[in-house]
């Protein structure tokens, strides 16, 4: 048996955190960029070619407890001193954590000119439970946030993305999560997208 | 924002063509808003780096330049990097390079934009996993002839495991990317997470249950993205054949990381139930397949989550 590939896995996580990435837009506005029909948009994500001391989204601050070495976090290593990244349970430690890279960007998009007016907006989209429930708030002309609501009170949205309600009911009361996809996030993009074409500006 | 009730922290996103949630579980979540703010910001990262569906995409950046060094980020890096590990440890059962393949069946088409990607190449159908050089010290990948890199397995999972790092302030949480899932301490409850496998021929049901802990869930299955275009098969395919496998029906992988779980799951997918679940016993994971006829094959110590 090897442990190549975990220990590999674990140390991209540590690796792409140590080269530190500067994020221009919240979650929310990245979600309205995307979500805009017929707008060449992608996220203004500029990558950083320099130690992390320009202004960036750091991971939290609180302080990370002595670890238990679990599965997940075999390495346990800030991303401010992860230069020596932690010690594997016998991979080579990747040299290319230690080097800032030498990359070329791709030039990031500009955020396209406002065209949401400020508000809170609800959208819905169907499922077969129903309608699913979308509310986006924009202020200064910027999504702010963009989150579904309506399937959280009672189930959580991945369970009741594909079973029916009789189903959902036996079935939730046994399950947090389902494994195995659904061909079913189109009530949640829609419901996005219908509350994104109220708020914008005509 | 968020539904928030005294033990927990809920949130829901459409991105990567799937809906992503995030519970964080427990008494003192200060600051979980903002820490599931950040987790979520890591799949509009990976989007714009790996997305095949994204012509401006970093990796699709890299499809016409053959034969020439090119500088890649340290997110793109490490998941071809890893992408490359997998196709050598399974010996080409999984192979990133099958993205033109994938478009030609129909996997083409943006989930936003719901423009088709199409890309123009000669003979594709002949490259392989060795037709990408990776040189880590320079962090460069060099394509040996023109073809489209799918990283949407190994990229997703990777989106997860930085998602989860995140989080790693709270000892409970779980996050949900369309069904390939991580999961953190205890649930809600206060017990290990409760996990159904969807059922891959009654879609209403589930098949088996799991309770996991401090452990990734992937699943693949061959009744999920189904194409639009010809046939309606599956989009998990033969790379050397280029068919829709036939032999598996469902793989659930359980593993450290969600990235491993989801490379894995794939190429044991493509290997068939018996060499499969071998892959998973050496590569030290666990998992569970089903044939079509609903066999089941399991990895050794798979029973401890059932």
């Amino acid at each position: 048996m090897t442990r190549r590939l975990i220990v590999m896995s674990s140390a991209a996580v540590i690796a792409v955190y140590a080269a530190g990435y500067f994020k221009t837009e919240s979650a929310a506005e990245q979600v309205a960029a995307q979500s805009a029909p017929l707008q060449p948009t992608s996220p203004s994500v500029a990558i950083s070619t320099t130690p992390p001391e320009s202004p960036y989204l750091a991971p939290s601050p609180v302080a990370i407890p002595t670890p238990v070495p679990t599965a997940i976090d075999t390495q346990v290593a800030e991303a401010a001193g992860a230069a020596d990244a932690g010690q594997t349970s016998g991979g080579p430690i990747p040299t290319s954590t230690s080097l800032p890279p030498t990359v070329a960007a791709p030039p990031p998009t500009a955020t396209p000119a406002s065209r949401f007016r400020d508000g809170k907006y609800t959208g819905t989209g169907s499922s077969r439970h129903g309608d699913v429930q979308a509310t986006v708030v924009i202020k200064a002309g910027k999504i702010i946030s963009a989150n579904i609501d309506g399937c959280m009170t009672r189930y959580p949205c991945s369970v009741i993305q594909d079973l029916p309600g009789e189903v959902v009911q036996q079935q939730s009361a046994n399950v947090d999560f389902i494994s195995g996809a659904s061909d079913s996030s189109s009530a949640y993009q829609e419901a996005v997208a219908s509350a994104l074409s109220q708020a914008q500006a005509s | 924002m968020s539904d928030r009730s005294a033990r927990l922290v809920r949130r829901s996103v459409v991105l990567m063509d799937t809906l992503v949630s995030v519970v964080v579980v427990g008494d003192r979540l200060d600051g979980a808003e903002d820490a599931i703010d950040r987790a979520i910001g890591w799949f509009f990262r990976i989007e714009a780096c790996c997305s095949r569906f994204d012509p401006r995409s970093e990796v699709m950046g890299l499809t016409e330049r053959v034969n020439v060094p090119v500088p890649v980020s340290p997110m793109l890096l490490e998941v071809v990097r890893f992408a490359l590990a997998v196709a050598a440890e399974s010996d080409g059962a999984f192979d990133p390079t099958v993205g033109v393949a994938m478009e030609r069946r129909g996997f083409n088409r943006n989930y936003l934009t719901g423009r088709a990607v199409t890309t123009r190449i000669d003979a594709p159908e002949r490259c392989s996993y060795r037709d990408v050089l990776l040189d880590v010290t320079r962090g460069t990948v060099t394509l040996r002839r023109p073809l489209v890199l799918d990283l949407g397995a190994v990229a997703k999972g990777f989106a997860i495991d930085l998602a989860a790092r995140e989080l790693a302030a709270y000892p409970d949480f779980a996050i949900d990317a369309g069904g390939d899932l991580v999961f953190r301490g205890r649930n809600p409850e206060g017990e290990p997470w409760r996990v159904g496998i969807r059922h891959p021929r009654r879609p209403k049901d589930l098949i088996e249950t799991l309770r996991v802990t401090d452990a990734a869930v992937c699943t693949s299955g061959d009744y999920d993205r189904i194409a639009e275009t010809g046939e309606g098969h599956h989009h998990i395919i033969e790379p050397e054949s280029g068919r829709a496998v036939a032999a598996v029906a469902s793989v659930t992988v359980v593993a450290p990381t969600a990235m491993l779980a989801d490379a894995l799951g794939t190429a044991a997918f493509v290997l068939g139930p018996v060499k499969g679940i071998d892959l998973l016993d050496r590569q030290g994971v666990q998992g569970l397949i089903y044939s079509p006829s609903l066999e089941r094959y399991a990895t050794r110590r798979f029973s401890r989550f059932t």
